[in-house]
């Protein structure tokens, strides 16, 4: 994939942007980094193919961050090798290492103008006046920054302000991006305007990204790949659509989508051939590739990955048996969260456990403290409790 | 373990090297100006000084820090000392307050006796002596002429006026000093504290005592070590006003040391004189310094954050 | 409560004229010196002494400035001032950002060891250590000259102190982003940590400046002719002078403090910033 070039768009704005967009790889192979005795990363290895946006997806702490600052040289790794293209980047400083880094708080230097803010990456590798002006006019151009080149950071919206802060990355055409929860500051609409105008930037640029966050559905629609972390430690790496349909663990599974999956303790019964899942209130049948893997893990206590879009909600207590249902399972809507025209709806089994519910749209309102039935439509997923992994079919 | 620590520490080793290239020229200021005299001061009241300089200092151990922080001279000097101080400091601190309150008012023409106020913090200590001192020159002195000391002895030279005239000239050169600390930390004071005292019923003096003076105490504190701190260094003021006299009525510590050491250049009596000094200056900084550790620490004004 | 609006107003206006009077009167006092020393400043010798004293000049002597300027030497005294003042702050405020930074920025052994030394260094008065000093000013062939005056006062803990806390309030962020956009240290802080510390830098600047200016005991102990001897150590000298030259005292100890008088109106702001930042107060 190396000097894997873009496609050019075909955009003359920003012509001077793509005449060298040579993508690199970028790769961690067995990092570790801690602080005195605390670990923040465990044995990292992966890698961003070149010109490809690979997101860092984990919940607070979980050494997204550091492993970001390990690519940028800003952390030393203690063990492990940080590679950049082909290249062992371990003792290279920073600067040396042609990757450009946005800041989730921007880091804009507010004593100096926009301009002068585009223009700092070039002024330290001496890049001619007449060259920056016409690098910084550009750049503005691209990310419609150009009315605001006079204007100090302080008195830019936070859309601006993140702007600037990719313009300056943008400006010296680095080999690699990292971008460190760069929308975590902007609100809710212009957070889902600048996603759009990231991946097209992208997509324009063909430059590699590394691009770190905590929330997943940022992670599900920017990504072309996503690595999740938890406490240090690479979960899974894959595109989106397989960590949301084939979650490696029960922590990935827990994380992504929204409402996440629901994790329930369960048992398993057998019963001639087939083989159940009980859960308080209801049991699953399990189709027969799951029961065997089942089996040969030799489990007796699971825990059962259901998504709430896999639950549908039979009102009244009296269930019928209805075809193409996995199983049912009885409870009481504890819940109910209007989320425009949907409805999620939480409920407590009898065993105090909550599950949570997507119901679509033109359903009957819910009432809280109704009894209802839960009907699994499935797909479910198994995971060991020992160890979180998935049983895989 | 692959090499990646080493080069860590490679690069540390850089980054510790650059640190201290930046540290270097304070530290060998400080170690020249500060650190080294204070050891050799200690050092120094070992021996007795020679009676002709050329002379080898004689090595006398402990006795002569025995004998003088065992005398009636570093007593006196000592006792001397704290009049002074005591004769400074509350008067400085109630007068600030009170001239901080009086321009603290919603009145037209604030900003004026403000500035006025604060004017003496622009003269030194040389400067206010010198006034002073003309002003109380026992035969062509306003002040003289207006005590009515004319012709005889003059204030300066009187045993029982001329340490607390000392102390007026002090007061008066810190008064703008006092009054901005005082002002700056008056405004600090929440105004709709004031006005819920003020909602209740509460007289200006009991509104001033139970609200305005308790949110003051920190920078009364502050005024007040400052003050004494200053005090045992008050140098100036005593060396062009009186010289310690009249009869060593003025003779503080501080003076002490510098007549012993580069008058009688006696200088290991003066060394143990100024370890004593040390100890009093060491004691005091370290209470004001524990408080002032607590505020910067865990409350830094918004003024003192870099926008 | 229960009185009249129009005597209500009357008390109104009593309260406001006592508050206004009171507020004269402290101006006086407190600028009474200051205006009795220009008025004598500019009045004849034979005049100051005049009984009753004479209190406002209506002939003003203006050649007695001249006076102090050419016989009291006022001139050299504040070009020595002058230099060893802008020497001190220049020295302190270089040391104090270069050290502040390491501390603030730079992980390296032993740092906080090393700061409280710094802060230690505010628990030394100069007072108590003027002995050894003046032994080290001698063996290293400085007495009486600016070297004297100027390099034992070239550190200050205070300082350091204050652009420490300065340079911690700066985003880390920032000095990554410069990490990343090829500054290293010295550009970072020339370009960016003292650009956005401005504000502490001039309050310490101007506090350095006004302890250097009113340094009294250690001029007095390491100078001895007036080619180096400050203002405050000159008007000492004046202070020795003969009677009949009293208006020239005036003239001078008032010329002697113009210079800071002229800072404080410039930077009242700053002043107070500086004077109130050891209280870390407004």
């Amino acid at each position: 994939m190396d000097g894997d070039l873009s496609p050019l768009a075909g955009r003359d704005a920003a012509s001077h942007l793509l005449e060298r967009a040579t993508a690199t790889s970028v790769a961690l192979e067995g990092v570790s980094k801690s602080y005195g005795g605390t670990a923040a990363v465990r044995d990292l290895t992966l890698q961003a193919g070149a010109g490809e946006l690979l997101v860092l997806l984990g919940p607070s702490g979980c050494g997204k961050t550091t492993a970001l600052r390990l690519v940028a040289g800003l952390e030393s790794p203690s063990s492990g090798i940080v590679r950049i293209g082909s290249d062992v980047v371990n003792d290279v400083d920073p600067k040396d290492r042609d990757v450009a880094m946005v800041f989730q708080s921007y880091a804009l230097y507010p004593h100096l103008s926009v301009a002068r803010n585009i223009e700092f990456p070039l002024r330290s590798r001496h890049v001619p006046a007449a060259e920056r002006t016409r690098l910084v006019g550009d750049v503005a151009d691209s990310l419609r920054l150009s009315s605001l080149l006079e204007r100090k950071p302080g008195q830019l919206s936070g859309g601006q302000r993140q702007r600037v802060a990719l313009a300056r990355a943008i400006v010296r055409r680095p080999k690699v991006f990292l971008m460190d929860e760069p929308l975590s500051n902007l609100d809710a609409q212009l957070r889902v305007d600048m996603r759009a105008e990231l991946v097209e930037l992208h997509a324009r640029l063909g430059t590699t990204i590394l691009y770190v966050t905590h929330d997943q559905v940022e992670a599900m629609t920017m990504g072309e790949r996503v690595a999740v972390l938890n406490d240090g430690a690479l979960q899974q790496l894959d595109v989106p659509a397989a960590v949301h349909d084939r979650p490696a663990n029960a922590f990935v599974a827990g994380f992504i989508g929204s409402p996440p999956m629901n994790i329930l303790r369960g048992r398993l019964v057998g019963e001639g051939d087939a083989l159940f899942v009980a859960v308080p209130g209801g049991r699953l049948a399990l189709g027969d590739e799951l029961a065997r893997a089942a089996r040969r893990r030799d489990l007796d206590e699971v825990q059962l990955g259901v998504r709430p879009e896999a639950l549908r909600i039979e009102l009244g207590a009296a269930a019928v048996p209805v075809a193409g249902l996995l199983g049912t399972i009885a409870a009481t809507v504890t819940l109910v969260e209007l989320v425009g025209h949907e409805q999620n709806v939480a409920c407590r089994l009898a065993g105090s456990q909550l599950v949570w519910v997507r119901a679509g749209a033109g359903g009957a309102p819910m009432r809280t403290g109704e009894p209802v039935v839960l009907g699994v439509t499935g797909p479910v997923h198994l995971f060991d409790p020992r160890d979180g992994a998935r049983v895989e079919p | 373990m692959n090499g990646a620590g080493e080069r860590w520490s490679r690069r540390a080793v850089r980054e510790a090297a650059v640190a201290y290239l930046l540290l270097m020229p304070a530290l060998v200021v400080f170690g020249i100006f500060v650190f080294y005299p204070l050891v050799k001061t200690a050092y120094l009241g070992f021996f007795t000084s020679p009676p002709a300089p050329n002379l080898p200092a004689h090595y006398v151990g402990l006795s002569q820090y025995r004998s003088v922080l065992g005398s009636s001279e570093l007593r006196d000097d000592l006792w001397r000392t704290v009049q002074f101080v005591l004769y400074t400091v509350p008067v400085g601190i109630v007068l600030g307050i009170g001239l901080a309150t009086l321009a603290n008012q919603r009145l037209a023409g604030m900003q004026f006796f403000r500035t006025i106020y604060s004017s003496t913090v622009a003269t030194s200590t040389a400067v206010a002596s010198m006034i002073f001192f003309t002003l109380l020159n026992p035969e062509v002195g306003l002040f003289t002429y207006w005590l009515g000391k004319q012709g005889g002895n003059g204030v300066l030279q009187s045993p029982s006026l001329a340490l607390p005239a000392v102390s007026v000239v002090t007061i008066w050169q810190n008064i703008g000093f006092t009054f901005i600390l005082m002002s700056a930390a008056l405004q600090s004071v929440p105004d709709d504290l004031l006005e819920a005292a003020r909602v209740d019923g509460a007289s200006s003096w009991y509104r001033f005592r139970t609200v305005t003076l308790p949110l003051l105490s920190p920078m009364i504190f502050f005024a007040a070590t400052v003050g004494v701190i200053g005090g045992f260094q008050a140098f100036g003021q005593i060396d062009i006003l009186t010289q310690g006299g009249p009869g060593n009525h003025t003779l503080v510590l501080i003076y002490d040391i510098y007549r012993q050491a580069f008058q009688y250049d006696n200088y290991g009596y003066a060394a143990v004189q100024s370890v004593a000094l040390f100890a009093i200056l060491l004691v005091l900084t370290s209470v004001q310094f524990r408080y002032f550790q607590r505020r910067v620490f865990y409350a830094r004004s918004p003024h003192e954050e870099v926008r | 409560m229960h009185s009249s609006p129009a005597g209500r107003r009357t008390r109104l206006v009593a309260g406001r004229v006592t508050r206004y009077a009171l507020l004269v009167v402290m101006a006086v006092v407190v600028l009474f010196p200051i205006y009795i020393t220009v008025v004598n400043a500019l009045l004849p010798s034979a005049e100051i002494a005049h009984r009753p004293p004479v209190l406002f000049p209506t002939h003003p002597q203006w050649s007695t400035f001249s006076t102090a300027f050419s016989h009291a030497h006022l001139g050299i005294y504040l070009r020595n001032s002058a230099i060893v003042t802008v020497a001190i702050t220049v020295a302190e405020l270089v040391t104090s950002v270069l050290a502040a930074y390491a501390f603030a920025f730079i992980r390296f052994p032993l740092r906080n060891t090393v700061f409280v030394l710094c802060l230690a260094t505010l628990m030394v008065p100069m007072e108590a250590t003027v002995i050894p000093n003046y032994r080290t000013i001698e063996a290293f062939g400085w007495y009486n000259t600016f070297p004297a005056l100027i390099v034992p006062f070239a550190a200050s803990g205070v300082g350091i102190f204050l652009l420490r806390q300065a340079f911690l309030g700066i985003p880390r962020d920032l000095r990554d982003a410069a990490a990343l956009d090829g500054y290293g240290h010295l550009r970072f802080l020339m370009r960016v940590a003292v650009p956005l510390s401005r504000p502490v830098l001039a309050a310490f600047g101007i506090f350095a400046f006004m302890g250097a200016w009113n340094q009294y005991l250690w001029p007095l102990i390491v100078t001895q002719t007036d080619s180096v001897r400050t203002v405050p150590i000159g008007l000492r000298q004046l202070s020795a002078a003969n009677v009949n030259q009293i208006d020239v005292i005036f003239a001078g100890t008032l010329l002697g403090a113009l210079p800071i008088f002229v800072l404080l109106i410039v930077f009242q702001r700053q002043l107070v910033r500086g004077l109130t930042a050891g209280s870390v107060k407004g």
